[in-house]
C-alpha cells in the first residue's frame, strides 16, 4: 500500500553571519580564520541574494532573513518575492514552500551535502569538514579576508565550480556561488543582532537573541 | 465360518482404507492462510477485501523497525544507541537485503531510485504530468507557467529547475516530483526513516523504519518464513559489524555514539504474522496432541493395566482421525493446520466407544455369550452408539455450513472421524480381539459411581437453582454475550496488533481503512478506472475534506491519458509561435529553448510510457502496491487508497479524522450511472474496518442460525428415535443446562463470546448426548434384570465405562484450554467443563428407579 519516491528538491544556499572583532593578526591561513569563526555560536542576520541566469536577461532578486546556531543548524526564511523557509539541521534539509513541507536526506545527495557543507563548515569554522570536499584557500588579512572553495570531488566540481566567502572579522558580507554551468548567485549579508560567542555556549543551545542590536562598527 | 470371513474381510478392508488414507495424508499439503478462518460467501465489498487480505499487495510487506532502546527496560538493556547509529543499521540492513532475490524492494527512507526516477520523469514529462492540456500550451498558459517558474527560480527550491529551464521551462518536472513525493514525508535522520516518541511519556524509544517488499506472494508462507529469516540475519550481521567497529575506535565518543547492543530488532505485517500463526499452530498442535495423547493414554493404562486394551482402545481414534485428515486432504486440496490440532479432540470422543465396547464384552462371562439375551443387548448397545454417533454428526454438520473453510474442515474431520472410529469399533475391533479378551473390572470403582449415582438425584433442585442463576447472568449480559470484534478471533496476540498499527501510522501508512477498488478485465481498464476515480475525487481534495488519494495511476497513466496528453501537445511551429509570444514582458533569453522545443515533440510522436518502461524505479513500486493481477479470475485489479485529513493541530491525540463516506459515494455515484458505465470496469468504495465488523458480525449470526437448526435436528432426531416425550425430556435437560452454566460462566469469567465459543457449545451437545443415551439406556436395560445381581454388576460397569470415557473427553479438549490460539482455546475451554457438566448432569436427571415404575 506504500509507493516511496524521494527526490532531490533542491540545494541550499545558506550562512550566516558573525560580527566585527577587532583582531589585527598576520600573517594569515585558513586556519586562524576558521578559529575565529568558530567563535560564532548563534547569529541572525538579513540577505540579499541575486541569481544571473544564463537563461535570464537579467538578475533574479530575492530577500529576507538568515539564522545559524552552531554547530549544524542553519535557517534561510525568503521574505521576498515569495514566503519560504529553508532549514538544515544534521542530516536532513527541509524546505517550507506554498503551504508545504518537503525533507530530504542530505546523506543521500552527496552533490548537496557538500553545498551545504560548504555554506555550514565555514560558518561553524570546521576546516575538517571543508577539507573532505574542497581545496581551501585564503588571501586578504583577517580585517578583510577572502576564502575560496575548490570541489575536490569531481561529482562536486560538475555542480559547482566555486564558493567564495567575503569577510572581516568574524563577519561574513558575501558569499559568491559559481555553478559549473555558469549561472551564478551573490549573496550579500547584513547582521541584525550580536551573536552569542564564547566557548560557555553549549553546541545545540537555543540561540538567546537579545534586543535588536545596533548595526556593526 | 460367515462371521469369521466377514471379520476377516472388515480387517481387511480397514487396512486398506488406512493405506490410502495414509497416502492422502502424505502427499497433502499443509497451510496456516488464517484467512481459512474468514467468512467466505460474503457481499462483493467483502470478497475484495478478503482477496486483498489474502494476496493483495499489502500481503507481502514486512514492515520493520530497529528500535534504539530507551525509556522502555532502560536499566536491563542499557543506554540507548544514538539516532546516528540507528540509521548506520538501517542503512546496513537495507543494503544487505536490497542484494537478496528474496525482496523486491526495500526502502528505508534512502533515494537508491533517485536517478532513474529522475530520468524516466524528465524522459516522459509530458506523458506522466497531469497539467498536460491543450490550454496549457496556448500563448496565455505558456506565460503563466513560465512566470510560475520564476518564482521557482528565485527560491532556493529553485535550483533543481535551473539547469533545467530551458529543456523544461514550464516546470513539469518539479511539479510531477512535487505530486509524487506529497504525503510522503517521514522524519529524516541521516537519510533514513527514524521516527521517535510522540511524547515523552510515550513508552517508545527512536527506532528506525524499514518496509521490505518480498518478491514470493503473502500466500507462500514458506517464502516468506525464508524472507524474514533473510532480514534477521542481515540486522544481525549490521549490528556485529557495527560492534566490531565501535571496539576498533577509542575514542569516548565512538562508545556513545556507535554503540549498538541495546539494538532490537521489530517485525511486523500480514507475512511476519502468517509466519508467526503458523508457527504457534505447528508447535501447539503437536505438543497438545502429544499432551492429550500421553494424559489419555496414562488413564487408559492405570484403569485397564493392560497393554493390548490401550492399543485396541486407540485405533478407532487414530483409525478415525487418519480418514477424516485424508478426506479434507482430498476435498480441500490442504489441510488447515488447526484442523490438524483439532483432531486431537477426536481423542476425547473416539475413544469413548472402545471403552464401552471392553466394558459391553468384559461383562460377558466366558462361555455365556451366546445367549439370545445378550445378543438382544448387544443391538442396544450398537443403537445407542449409533444413536450417539448421528447425534455428533449432525452437531459438526452446522459447522460444514458456517462459511469459514477452516470450520467446515474441523466439522468434515470430526464427521468422518467419529463415523469411522465407531465403525471400526463396530466391526473391526471384535475381530481383534483375542477370545477371552476382558479388561479389568473394578468393582469397587463401579459401587461408589452406583452409590453416587444413587444420590445424584438430590442434586437437581441445586443445580436447577444454578442454571435459573446462569440465566440470570446470561440475561444480565444479554447486549454482550457475542463478541463483534473479528480481531478476537485472530491468532495475532493483542499486542502485536497494536504493535502493526503503531508501525503503520509511523510509516505514514495508517489509512487502509479505506480504499476505492477498481476491478477490471485488463490492466489498461484498471487503470482507467483509477483515474476516473481520481478526477471524480478531486473536489474532496480541493476543499480538503480528504488528505489526497493515492492510486497507480498516478505513477502510470493509461494508454488512453496518455494519448489524449499526446494529442494535446501543439506541433513544432505552433509551439514555438505560442512560445515566441508568451515570453514577452518577461526576463527569458529568447535563444535557449530548442530543446524543450525537441523534447515535447519526441515526446508528442513517441510511444506511450509502459509498465516494463518503469521497472527499477520507485514509480515500479508505486504501481505494484496498487495495481495487481489475479491469476485465478483473470482480473485486474487497482486500489485507490484515501488518506484522510489530519486532525486540527492540538486538538486531541492527532488521530485523522474520518474520511467523509457519504460524499465518497456522492462523487463516486456518477461512475455507475448508464452513461458512464464500462462494462469493463467495477468500482466499490470499501470502509474496511466497518466492513471486516459486519462480515464477522453477519457471520455470527448465520453461525448462530446454523447451530440453532443443528439443535433443532438433533432434537427431532431423538425424539424420532425415543419416541416418549418424557425420555426426550431426560436426554435434553442434561444438555440444555449443561450449554446454559457453560455460557454464563464464560461470559460472567471471560467477557463475550465468539464463534468459536459457538462452536464449543455445540461440540457439548454433540459429545454429551452420548452420556444422556446412555443413562437413558441404562433405565431400559435396569428395569427388566431389576433384582438379578448381574445386572447390577452391568450398570456399574456401565458406569465406570461412562466415567472413564468422559475423562479423556474432558482431558482432551481441556488440554486445547492452554492453547494461546483462539480457535483452540475457546473450543477447549468449552467443551471440557461442558463435557463434565453433562454427564454430572445426565445422571442428576436421570429417573429414578421410582419414577420408573410409573413408566408407561
Amino acid at each position: 500500500m506504500r509507493a516511496v519516491a524521494a527526490f532531490a528538491i533542491a540545494f541550499v544556499f545558506v550562512f550566516a553571519c558573525g560580527t566585527t572583532a577587532s583582531y589585527a593578526a598576520e600573517p594569515f591561513t585558513a586556519k586562524q580564520l576558521m578559529q575565529t569563526l568558530a567563535a560564532n555560536k548563534a547569529s541572525r542576520a538579513d540577505f540579499v541574494e541575486k541569481k544571473y541566469l544564463a537563461a535570464l536577461d537579467r538578475p533574479l532578486e530575492s530577500s529576507g532573513e538568515l539564522n545559524f546556531v552552531a554547530p549544524s543548524r542553519l535557517e534561510k526564511r525568503t521574505i521576498k518575492p515569495k514566503p519560504e523557509v529553508l532549514i538544515v539541521e544534521g542530516g536532513t534539509l527541509t524546505i517550507e514552500r506554498n503551504g508545504t513541507r518537503r525533507s530530504i536526506a542530505l546523506a543521500s545527495f552527496p552533490e548537496v551535502s557538500a553545498f551545504t557543507e560548504s555554506i555550514r563548515a565555514t560558518l561553524a569554522g570546521d576546516l575538517d569538514a571543508l577539507s573532505r570536499d574542497y581545496r581551501v584557500e585564503v588571501d586578504g588579512s583577517l580585517a578583510q579576508w577572502r576564502l575560496t572553495l575548490l570541489p575536490s570531488d569531481p561529482k562536486i566540481a560538475a555542480l559547482v565550480s566555486r564558493v567564495t566567502v567575503t569577510g572581516r572579522d568574524r563577519r561574513i558580507d558575501a558569499i559568491e556561488v559559481l555553478q559549473a554551468d555558469g549561472n551564478r548567485s551573490v549573496t550579500t549579508i547584513t547582521p541584525t543582532i550580536t551573536p552569542t560567542t564564547g566557548p560557555t555556549t553549549g553546541p545545540t543551545a537555543a540561540p538567546t537573541i537579545p534586543a535588536k542590536a545596533g548595526a556593526p562598527s | 465360518m460367515k462371521s469369521r470371513t466377514m471379520r476377516r474381510f472388515a480387517v481387511a478392508l480397514w487396512l486398506a482404507v488406512l493405506v490410502v488414507a495414509i497416502i492422502v495424508i502424505a502427499r497433502a499439503r499443509f497451510t496456516a492462510d488464517l484467512s481459512a478462518f474468514l467468512p467466505s460467501k460474503p457481499t462483493r465489498e467483502q470478497a475484495l477485501l478478503i482477496d486483498q487480505l489474502r494476496e493483495g499487495p499489502a500481503s507481502h510487506l514486512i514492515l520493520i523497525a530497529i528500535d534504539g532502546g530507551g525509556d522502555v527496560n532502560r536499566q536491563a538493556r542499557g543506554q540507548p544507541i544514538s539516532d546516528a547509529a540507528l540509521a548506520a543499521l538501517s542503512r546496513k540492513t537495507a543494503a544487505v537485503l536490497r542484494a537478496d532475490p528474496r525482496f523486491l524492494s526495500i526502502n528505508n527512507g534512502e533515494t537508491t531510485t533517485a536517478t532513474r526516477d529522475r530520468e524516466l520523469l524528465f524522459n516522459h514529462r509530458y506523458l506522466l504530468s497531469d497539467r498536460v492540456t491543450p490550454e496549457r500550451f496556448t500563448v496565455g498558459g505558456l506565460h503563466d507557467a513560465l512566470n510560475e517558474s520564476l518564482d521557482l527560480l528565485s527560491s532556493s527550491a529553485g535550483l533543481m529547475l535551473q539547469p533545467l529551464i530551458s529543456r523544461d521551462p514550464t516546470a513539469e518536472l518539479v511539479h510531477l516530483v512535487d505530486t509524487l513525493t506529497a504525503g510522503r514525508d517521514l522524519p529524516l535522520v541521516d537519510g533514513v526513516w527514524i521516527a521517535r516518541p510522540a511524547s515523552l511519556d510515550a513508552k517508545q524509544a527512536p527506532h528506525a523504519l524499514l518496509l521490505a517488499e518480498t518478491r514470493a506472494a503473502g500466500s507462500d508462507i514458506d517464502a516468506q518464513e525464508s524472507a524474514i529469516g533473510a532480514v534477521r540475519s542481515a540486522f544481525d550481521a549490521a549490528t556485529r559489524e557495527a560492534g566490531s567497529n565501535a571496539e576498533s575506535k577509542t575514542s569516548a565518543i565512538a562508545d556513545a555514539s556507535t554503540s549498538t547492543g541495546a539494538a532490537r530488532l521489530i517485525l511486523s505485517g500480514p507475512p511476519v504474522f502468517a509466519v508467526d500463526a503458523r508457527n504457534t499452530i505447528e508447535r501447539e498442535a503437536t505438543r497438545l496432541s502429544l499432551i492429550g495423547a500421553t494424559l489419555v493414554a496414562l488413564l487408559l493404562g492405570s484403569v485397564y493395566r493392560s497393554a493390548r486394551a490401550l492399543v485396541l482402545g486407540l485405533l478407532p481414534m487414530i483409525s478415525g482421525a487418519l480418514c477424516g485428515l485424508a478426506v479434507v486432504a482430498a476435498g480441500f486440496g490442504v489441510i488447515h493446520g488447526i484442523t490438524l490440532g483439532f483432531g486431537v479432540t477426536l481423542i476425547g470422543e473416539a475413544v469413548d466407544y472402545a471403552i464401552y465396547l471392553f466394558v459391553q464384552r468384559s461383562r460377558r462371562p466366558e462361555g455365556e455369550n451366546s445367549g439370545a439375551n445378550s445378543a438382544a443387548d448387544s443391538s442396544h448397545f450398537w443403537a445407542t452408539i449409533a444413536l450417539g454417533v448421528a447425534t455428533s454428526v449432525i452437531g459438526f454438520a452446522a459447522l460444514i455450513f458456517s462459511g469459514f473453510q477452516g470450520l467446515a474442515q474441523i466439522g468434515i474431520l470430526s464427521i468422518v472421524g467419529l463415523v469411522v472410529a465407531a465403525s471400526v469399533t463396530r466391526w473391526v475391533l471384535p475381530a481383534l480381539m483375542p477370545a477371552g479378551f476382558a479388561v479389568r473390572s473394578m468393582p469397587r470403582l463401579g459401587a461408589a459411581l452406583a452409590a453416587a449415582t444413587a444420590r445424584a438425584a438430590s442434586l437437581r433442585w441445586p443445580l436447577l437453582a444454578l442454571a435459573v442463576g446462569a440465566c440470570l447472568v446470561l440475561f444480565i449480559h444479554r447486549d454482550r454475550i457475542w463478541s463483534d470484534d473479528l480481531a478476537s478471533l485472530s491468532p495475532v496476540a493483542k499486542s502485536d496488533q497494536a504493535t502493526d498499527a503503531r508501525l503503520r501510522s509511523e510509516l505514514g501508512a495508517p489509512d487502509v481503512r479505506d480504499v476505492v477498488v477498481v476491478v477490471a478485465l485488463d490492466q489498461e481498464s484498471a487503470l482507467r478506472g483509477s483515474e476516473r476515480v481520481v478526477e471524480a475525487l478531486a473536489p474532496l481534495i480541493a476543499d480538503g475534506s480528504l488528505a489526497g488519494v493515492d492510486a497507480p495511476s498516478r505513477y502510470l497513466p493509461s494508454q488512453a491519458t496518455q494519448r489524449v496528453r499526446q494529442a494535446a501537445l501543439p506541433d513544432d511551429a505552433t509551439l514555438r509561435a505560442n512560445f515566441a509570444k508568451a515570453l514577452e514582458g518577461l526576463p527569458f533569453s529568447k535563444a535557449h529553448f530548442d530543446t524543450f522545443f525537441e523534447d515535447v515533440i519526441r515526446e508528442k510522436s513517441g510511444p506511450p510510457v509502459t509498465r516494463t518502461d518503469l521497472e527499477g524505479s520507485s514509480l515500479a513500486i508505486g504501481t505494484r502496491a496498487l495495481l495487481s493481477h489475479h491469476e485465478a479470475d483473470r482480473q485486474w485489479t487497482a486500489l485507490v487508497a484515501l488518506r484522510s485529513p489530519p486532525a486540527q493541530t492540538g486538538v486531541g491525540d492527532g488521530m485523522p479524522h474520518d474520511v467523509p463516506r457519504a460524499r465518497i459515494a456522492a462523487a463516486l455515484a456518477p461512475l455507475h450511472t448508464a452513461a458512464n458505465v464500462d462494462a469493463a470496469i467495477e468500482t466499490r468504495a470499501i470502509d474496511i474496518k466497518t466492513e471486516t465488523q459486519q462480515l464477522y458480525a453477519g457471520y455470527l449470526s448465520e453461525a448462530i442460525r446454523m447451530a440453532g437448526l443443528g439443535a433443532l435436528a438433533i432434537v427431532v432426531l431423538l425424539a424420532s428415535v425415543l419416541r416418549n416425550a418424557m425420555r426426550l425430556a431426560r436426554v435434553l435437560v442434561p444438555l440444555v443446562l449443561a450449554v446454559v452454566l457453560v455460557a454464563a460462566a464464560q461470559v460472567a469469567l471471560a467477557g463475550p463470546l465468539t464463534l468459536f465459543h459457538l462452536v464449543g457449545l455445540l461440540l457439548i451437545v454433540a459429545v454429551g448426548s452420548n452420556y444422556a443415551l446412555f443413562f437413558d439406556r441404562r433405565t431400559l436395560i435396569e428395569r427388566p434384570v431389576e433384582t438379578n445381581t448381574d445386572g447390577a454388576s452391568d450398570d456399574r460397569a456401565l458406569l465406570t465405562s461412562l466415567v472413564v470415557a468422559n475423562l479423556t473427553a474432558v482431558i482432551g479438549f481441556g488440554v486445547l484450554g492452554w492453547s494461546s490460539l483462539p480457535v483452540l482455546h475457546a473450543i477447549g475451554t468449552t467443551v471440557a467443563p461442558g463435557a463434565f457438566l453433562a454427564l454430572l448432569l445426565s445422571a442428576v436427571f436421570a429417573a429414578k428407579k421410582r419414577e420408573l415404575l410409573s413408566l408407561p
